[in-house]
């Protein structure tokens, strides 16, 4: 039997998942991915609170939600390849032009 | 269905036309670009201008006749519009200061004033935001619009670095922001503040307490990643360094009071709820704050650097106040009021400090190093005396506005018990003066070096001088601007 608590628990996984991606990938290709991978996570929350309450609202929050995640994408990738074209590289440990 | 037809829309559109008439002018500078080709920064910035006056104009006429109305997404009261009118000065004084700019840096100038406008449309949705999913998407606008803002300086490295640490940094906040909402939906069924301060657990075996928490939790670490509070600051420095200086005159400035808008909100609406230990955590967060903010501060050579960690300093001030309005769980219409007064008192004198360093740039290069201030009251009287009112009104020296706002904010406290924190916050205050007058003492001790000042543009001049009187006209006469915002607060819904 696959409870409420079963998706939750997998949302929550898929979640660290993302962050830990985040936190130690360096890669500024995979860190997009990671993000989105969390907001998948959040999507996938929603829906089985939206589940579990026979409610039509958390389904309607989802495509909110991927609506955002498509623009973030958008603006994620253009500010990826400016750099790309200046440095020819991805990678965010090679961008260290500010202190700190 | 039913529902749908059931709102006055009429009413509707006329609580919400200042958002709606700064969407509409966003896209049609966007559609202007697109169909002629030659680029017209003054024409744009001339209708703009007279644009957001009448704008800021029919916002202070609503602040003044409306009746707090909340429908189911959106709602309208004295707070939110208080905000509307702070961030529409932001605006104002932001497209001023980048005239200079977008004409130095080959951006096209519809497209950057269209994002700034895009923004504004999102921090307003956050100040009237009745449901958590409408201040998130605020947010979300707001900070797409300033992720591609900071990197809007074509070619330069530095500003693609700020934006993309900014881009990974914000989106990583919003999505523990989002996973926060996510939770509270599954507590209450619903994304609606209302729902959440209705919200009672006094009997629960559900572990809905857990959950609740948990969405708390991760609802304050988006959020104060968004304000920059210690320990979720470290993209601020970085990002205020690498952007255009008038893009980071706007974060600090609108970004912020829009952020806190949002936590006000969020906290009050959950504040009732004793299973969760609100006041150590914000005063803990308060105390880090502007205690790390201003003793980094102190090794700062680079200006921009400096303000970032100032500005953290002061969102930790703000925390103070949000602390001790929600002690008081009453709402104290002074305390809160305080916070209100503070973050306009806040935005002015960043703006202007903000605007000294864009004018002291030159054919698109940044002057950004302290050493670079040398002598600035030989080589230009008016910048230098701008750049120290402002200065000394960060610090909360008598008869700058930064006074008055550190004053309202420290008696709430007070009032409402916190000893240690306004000891602490007074103390911070303290320390704060020694860096703040690094800057100066550099301006009127030190020969002047380097090259010789061009004229001010008259944008530039009149976004200078806007602030320098505001800063010191409500620093002498702050309690009309305090009575309008204790006003604001008074009627708070949800």
């Amino acid at each position: 039997m696959i409870t409420l608590a079963h998706y939750l628990t997998l949302a929550a996984l898929l979640f660290s998942i993302g962050v830990v991606g985040v936190v130690l990938r360096r890669n500024a290709l995979i860190i997009l991915m990671s993000i989105e991978l969390m907001l998948n996570a959040v999507n996938l929350t929603f829906l089985s609170f939206a589940y579990y309450r026979q409610q039509l609202s958390g389904q309607v929050l989802v495509f909110f939600v991927i609506a955002l995640a498509a623009a973030e994408a958008t603006v994620g990738l253009a500010i990826l390849v400016a750099i790309f074209k200046k440095q020819g590289t991805v990678d965010v440990d090679e961008l260290r032009f500010l202190r700190g | 269905m039913e529902k749908l037809f059931n709102t006055d829309w009429n009413l509707l559109l006329q609580l919400a036309l200042p958002m709606v008439l700064l969407a509409g002018l966003g896209m049609s500078l966007l559609l202007c670009s697109a169909f002629f080709p030659r680029d017209r920064p003054k024409i744009f910035l001339g209708v703009l201008l007279l644009a957001i006056l009448g704008i800021l104009f029919y916002t202070w006429m609503q602040w003044r006749v409306v009746v707090p109305l909340s429908q189911e997404m959106l709602l309208f009261d004295r707070f939110s519009y208080s905000l509307d009118l702070i961030v529409l000065v932001t605006l104002l004084i932001v497209l001023l200061l980048c005239s200079k700019y977008v004409s130095a840096e080959g951006t096209r100038s519809s497209e950057v004033y269209a994002l700034f406008l895009f923004a504004v449309v999102g921090m307003m949705l956050i100040h009237h935001g009745a449901d958590l999913i409408v201040i998130f998407l605020g947010i979300e606008i707001m900070s797409l619009s300033s992720y591609i803002l900071t990197g809007s300086r074509r070619g330069i490295i530095r500003s693609y670095e700020a934006a993309m640490k900014y881009f990974i940094l914000g989106s990583f906040a919003s999505c523990f922001l989002l996973y926060g909402i996510a939770l509270a939906y599954g507590v209450t069924g619903s994304t609606s503040l209302a729902s959440l301060q209705s919200l009672s657990l006094a009997a629960d075996t559900s572990g809905n307490t857990v959950l609740l928490t948990m969405s708390v939790a991760f609802l304050l670490v988006g959020l104060g990643f968004k304000i920059a509070a210690v320990p979720f600051h470290l993209w601020a420095p970085d990002v205020y360094e690498g952007a255009p200086t008038p893009v980071t005159a706007f974060m600090a400035a609108g970004v912020k009071t829009a952020a806190f808008a949002a936590l006000l909100r969020i906290v009050l609406a959950l504040g009732h709820l004793p299973q969760i230990p609100w006041i150590p955590v914000l005063w803990i967060l308060s105390a880090l704050t502007m205690t790390i903010g201003n003793l980094v501060a102190l090794r700062q050579t680079h200006i921009k650097r400096l303000l970032a960690y100032s500005s953290v300093a002061h969102a930790g001030y703000l925390l103070v106040g949000v602390t001790a309005a929600l002690q008081n769980n009453t709402l104290s219409d002074a305390t809160l009021g305080g916070v209100v007064f503070y973050l306009f008192a806040y935005s002015l004198m960043t703006l202007g400090a903000f605007g000294v360093v864009v004018a002291m740039g030159h054919r698109g290069e940044q002057v950004e190093e302290l050493s670079d201030f040398s002598g600035l009251s030989q080589r230009h009287p008016f910048l230098a005396a701008a750049l120290t009112v402002f200065l000394l009104s960060m610090a909360g020296i008598p008869a700058t506005i930064g006074f008055a706002g550190k004053f309202y904010l420290f008696a709430g406290a007070v009032e409402a018990g916190f000893y240690g924190l306004t000891i602490l916050a007074v103390l911070n205050s303290v320390i704060s003066v020694y860096y703040y007058f690094a800057p100066i003492i550099k301006m009127y001790f030190q020969p002047p070096r380097g090259y010789e000042l061009p004229p001010l543009s008259y944008p530039l001049l009149a976004a200078v001088f806007l602030c320098l009187f505001t800063v010191l006209y409500l620093g002498i006469f702050p309690s009309d601007l305090f009575l309008m915002a204790r006003e604001s607060v008074k009627e708070l819904i949800f």
